[in-house]
This record gives structure tokens, sequence and C-alpha cells, in this order.
């Protein structure tokens, strides 16, 4: 159709400008984008597949009930002899221990990736490609730019986090369902964890993003800051004999964080590895805490910097 | 089919200074480092369509940053629709579309995606800004290219699909950066329709160029800028007006003593061959039937004779005072 044919229409009225409209199509559509290829979309596919695993095993498992009394009273040290024997706060217990297991070592580490697949290039992309100059023409604030980037990192890393977690509670529950009841809470605390661990996952790539004009740049210093984290934690926890040093750790920091938004308590009869008995939930969350201000305040410096008020 | 036709206007060209100020700076100064950008800008423009013109370096697109709140200026004030330049900017960005010189998409993103997402991010809701992205994309003529990504486009599309980015939101004022950059011949005449209509259903334009056929083709009032500054404003007409007394000439016998006859009565003339007429200046308090007089002395006759104009080109190239052979 000729264009000339065509007649511009103004509108019948102007919408104010909105934050949470503009935040919303900045989440849509940069995790469209993040989600662009075979690549991303194959990573969220294969994160699910432990989720799948589990379920059957927990399925085989739950065939039989002394196998899984074994687990419980190996787990809890007690000696219950049939389910009913179980009390509730046990159920949660184990149910809150393969939540852990499942959202901070097994998914944990697909998140971990996925934090850089789906994060590195999203500040670095728009500084490189001038894309940013889209965003700062429009009545948008800085914290608007930031908050949608957020949501365009976090909605796969929740995907990836939350739904094979939770299928496999959901197992848990339906295959022994003496333990549903005990375990309901479990639900929004594993949705608000999956929050907390995307979120700041996301706010901490988002700063290493902001610092360079390259995906690859971002993607480099944020296994960098992951591994270098836990090989000198564990160095310096191995030449001195001293667990403090796991609060030098990213992951084992982001572990406790977690555990006690699960309600675990390491050291009443369940046999988990982390959090250490020598640094507490506040020096994790101050030292996490930190490093998420620092990566808030890169990015934001740096869209100010490109006039985004 | 595409029209050939020369663009006119869609409605009588309106006085730049007439109306309520939308656009006013006062004293603009912009620096960066040691490099003055703008010194010492002072424009006002009424609605319309307004042209921007200068050499590149000129300061245009740092003035069209500047306005929309990009730049924030070392000195001086403006406003733009009312606002200040140094109040809420998103206020101002609310009821301004921006094209930017430079290409500024998201890369892979589908042009529709693209322009959406931009409704969006002026206020428009998502499925109220998806239908008003087919709209304006129909409108910019890129309806057939909806679904390609927008990095996959042609350098004149892609301007296209800039525009329907800073139209999506219906703006009440645009701010043109080089809109015609990149495009050929007949994409540059559908882009200048387009500008043209939009001029027409009250939509305000400030168009930044160093294309000045552009200007002259939409624009009702000009500023010309060159090294920071503001040379000259004021509307087409009167820049092009004849204020040197030039007159179009056409005879009918021997050129050679006409010419001579034109110059012992003191007018200086250019003789254009393509198009077989003469371009004369009267001289100071001479009449036009001087060269009545001269035909007849040389024994020619005059069959043409009427008031000339400048282009906007040689009224450019006189007010940043370079001869036009300069920058051809």
């Amino acid at each position: 159709m000729p264009i000339l044919e065509q007649v511009y229409r103004r509108l019948d009225h102007h919408e104010p400008a909105s934050s949470w409209r503009a935040v919303w199509a900045i989440g849509d559509q940069c995790g469209a984008m993040a989600l662009k290829g075979w690549f991303p979309k194959g990573w969220l596919a294969v994160s699910q597949i432990p989720g799948l695993v589990v379920a059957v095993i927990i399925y085989v498992m739950t065939r039989n009930e002394s196998t899984v009394l074994e687990v419980v009273n190996g787990m809890a040290r007690t000696g219950y002899q049939s389910f009913n024997d179980v009390p509730g706060e046990t159920w949660y217990r184990v149910a809150s221990n393969l939540v852990y297991a499942m959202i901070t070592i097994v998914q944990g580490w697909f998140a971990t990736v996925g934090t850089a697949i789906y994060g590195a290039r999203q500040v670095a992309d728009d500084l490189r490609t001038s894309a940013f100059e889209v965003y700062v023409a429009r009545p948008i604030w800085s914290r608007d730019y930031v908050i949608g980037k957020l949501i365009a990192v976090v909605k796969p890393l929740l995907f990836i986090l939350i739904v094979p977690t939770g299928f496999c509670l959901l197992a848990a529950n339906l295959f022994v369902p003496a333990s549903a009841g005990p375990c309901l809470k479990l639900y929004p605390i594993l949705i608000a964890a999956g929050i907390a661990y995307a979120t700041l996952n996301a706010i901490v790539i988002l700063g290493i993003s902001s610092l360079g004009k390259s995906s690859r740049y971002a993607t480099i210093t944020w296994f960098v800051l992951y591994f270098l984290t836990m090989a000198v934690s564990v160095i310096l926890t191995q030449s001195t004999g001293d667990s403090v040093w796991e609060i030098v750790s990213y992951r084992a920091n982001l572990q406790v964080i977690l555990a006690s938004f699960l309600r675990l308590n390491p050291f009443e009869n369940l046999d988990l590895e982390f959090p250490s008995p020598d640094h507490s939930l506040a020096s994790s969350a101050l030292i996490i805490g930190c490093l998420a201000a620092l990566s808030l305040f890169l990015v934001l410096r740096r869209v100010r910097s490109g006039r985004l008020p | 089919m595409i029209p050939t036709e020369t663009i006119s206007p869609g409605h009588p060209r309106t006085d730049p200074t007439s109306g309520p100020p939308i656009i006013t700076a006062e004293d603009l100064r912009v620096a960066f480092g040691r490099y003055v950008a703008l010194d010492g800008v002072t424009l006002k423009f009424g609605p319309g369509a307004h042209g921007l013109l200068g050499p590149n370096g000129a300061g245009k697109s740092t003035l069209v940053k500047v306005l929309l709140g990009l730049v924030r200026p070392d000195s001086g004030s403006g406003d733009v629709l009312g606002h200040s330049i140094h109040g809420r900017q998103t206020d101002l960005r609310h009821r301004v579309g921006y094209m930017p010189e430079r290409d500024a998409h998201v890369p892979g993103m589908l042009v529709i995606d693209y322009v959406s997402m931009m409704g969006r991010l002026s206020g428009l809701a998502k499925r109220p800004a998806e239908a008003r992205a087919h709209e304006v994309l129909t409108y910019v003529g890129l309806s057939g290219e909806r679904y390609r990504t927008v990095d996959s486009l042609s350098a004149g599309n892609r301007q296209r699909a800039k525009l329907a980015t800073a139209l999506v939101h219906d703006p009440d004022l645009l701010l043109l950066d080089e809109p015609t950059n990149g495009m050929d011949p007949v994409g540059r005449r559908e882009m200048l329709r387009l500008i043209v209509e939009l001029r027409r259903v009250g939509i305000s334009m400030l168009v930044s160029t160093h294309l000045l056929p552009d200007v002259q083709e939409v624009c009702d009032g000009v500023a010309i800028m060159a090294k920071g500054r503001v040379l000259r404003t004021g509307s087409v007409a009167s820049l092009t007006a004849n204020i040197d007394r030039n007159w179009k000439l056409q005879i009918v016998g021997d050129l050679g003593p006409f010419l001579a006859a034109l110059g012992a009565r003191g007018v200086k003339v250019a003789h254009d061959e393509t198009q077989g007429s003469l371009t004369a200046q009267l001289p100071e308090h001479a009449e036009p039937r001087l060269f009545i007089e001269a035909a007849a002395s040389a024994g020619v006759g005059l069959k043409e004779m009427r008031l000339g104009t400048r282009t906007l080109e040689e009224a450019f190239f006189e007010v940043i005072g370079e001869a036009p052979h300069a920058h051809s």
C-alpha cells in the first residue's frame, strides 16, 4: 500500500507517563531478548531435568515406606517405625532439607550459569550498541530502567530455581501424604527464597554488566567473582583450619541467607555442610548487602551518566 | 506508486515567531572540555516546522539534545512546550518525540516489538501500544517489514522505524536529527512528505539537518548555526526573499551586445547557460526600466523579466560567510 494513502491519526487523549508500565515493558522485551537463541532457551530446558530426575527418585523411594523411614531416621537420628509416627516438624525439616539442597546445590549451579547467560548482556549490550539512546529519550527514570532490567534477568532465574524445586517438593508431598500438611508453609518460603536468590544474582550481574561495554567481559567477571571467592574461601579455610573464612565465598553467603529463609537449623539433627557455625546470617547478609549496594550504585551511576534522570 | 511532483506544504507557511513560543533558548552554552559546542545560543520558535541548519560541527545535534534534556548546559536557560530544560525531564520527554541521528535500537528486536516497547515506555498500556505500533508503522510505510529485526532493515527503513518510535505516543513536538540521513532520493522524498503531513495535523517539529533543500521544502522557520552560534533566524520566506534586487531575464537576439549594454549601466550579470537565462542585479537606486533601455540599445528583444529569488542555499552561504562552491 502506498504510504501516501495512510493518514496520521492523533490520539484522543495522552496517557500520563507511568513508571510501572515502563518497568514491565523493559522487563518483558529485554527478558524476551535474553531468551533469544537456542542456547539460552536450551539452558532453561536443561535446567528442568534435575527436577524430573529427583521426582522420579522420590516416587521410587516412596513405593517402599521403610526406605523413606530409613532416610528420615538417618537425617533426624530417630527411630520411627511408620509414617504416622513421624511428627510434622520432622517432615518439615526433611522437606526443607530437600528444598535447600535442590535450590542451592543443584539448581544453584544452573542459576549461576543462567545469571551470566541472561544478565551479562543486559546493560553492556545497550551501551555497546547505543541501544541505550532509545531509553533516554523516553519519560522514564533510571530506577525504571534498572528495575526493568532486573525483572528481565530474574524471570528466567526464577524459572530455573523454583519450578524444579517446587516440582520435587510437590512430588514428595503427593507420594507421602502425611508430609503435605506440615510442608504447606514451605511453598511460599520456596518462592521467597527463589526471589531473593535470583534478585541478588541479578543485581550483581547488572552491576558487573555496567562496568564494561562487552557481555563477554561481564560473563568472565561474574565467573571470576563466583569461583575465585569460592577458591579463596576454601584455601583460607584449609590453611587456617578456621571455617570462618567461608564468609569470603559469595556462594556460601548466599547459602546462609537462603538457609535462614527456609528456617533450617543444621545443628539440630540435619546433616548439612552449610552454613558454618563460625559466621552468622548477619555477617553474610552484611557482605551480600554491601555487594548488592555496590552493584546498584555502579549500574545507577552508569545509567545516570547516560542522562536518564 | 510514488509521486514525483514537488512537495508543497499542506497549509500556508506560518510566521515562525508568531503564536506562543514552543521552543525558547536563552544564552545556552555547552562545552565538552575545551571544545565549545554551543556558545551563547539564543532563539525562539513558535508552532510549526523549523529547521536547524548548519555545517557538520555547528552544534545542531547538541542543541537538540539540550532541548530534550540529554545534555545539561553549562549556562543559560530554555523552555520546550512550557517545560524548563532544567526541570523534570520526564514531563518534557512525555510530550516530545525524538528521532536521533545515530541508529539506536536493541539488536535482534523485531520492528513491531521495538515500536510497541517505545510506546509502553511513554505510558501506553501493552495492548494499546501494540495497536498504535501497527498504526504508525503502516503510516511510515513499514507495514511489510514489521516482523523483521530492526538491524536487518535498510538504512532508509531504519530511518522510518526511528520516525515510528518518535510518533508512537503522539507527541506535540518532534525533534528530528538528520531525518533523511542515508536515504536514497525516493526515500528522502517520502520522508519529507511524511514530515509535511505531520505538520499539517498540528505536530510542531524541529528538523536538524545539513541538507538545505530538506529545510526549504518542509519548514516555516529556520535557524542557521555555525561554530556553536546561531547566526540568523527567521522565516524561510524572509531568508530567500529578493533582498539583493536580483532579476531573471530572458532575451531574444544576440547576447553579447546586451551584456555589454548592461555592463555599461553598472548591472552585475550572471549567465546560466543551462537555463538560457540571465540573473541581473540592479545597481542601487536604479529602476527596472534600465533593462528595457539596455535591450533597446543592444537591439534585442526582452522575452521575460521577473524578480528572482535566492535559494536557501545561497542565503545560507551568505550568512555563514562562505562561497557555495567551498561546500559543494
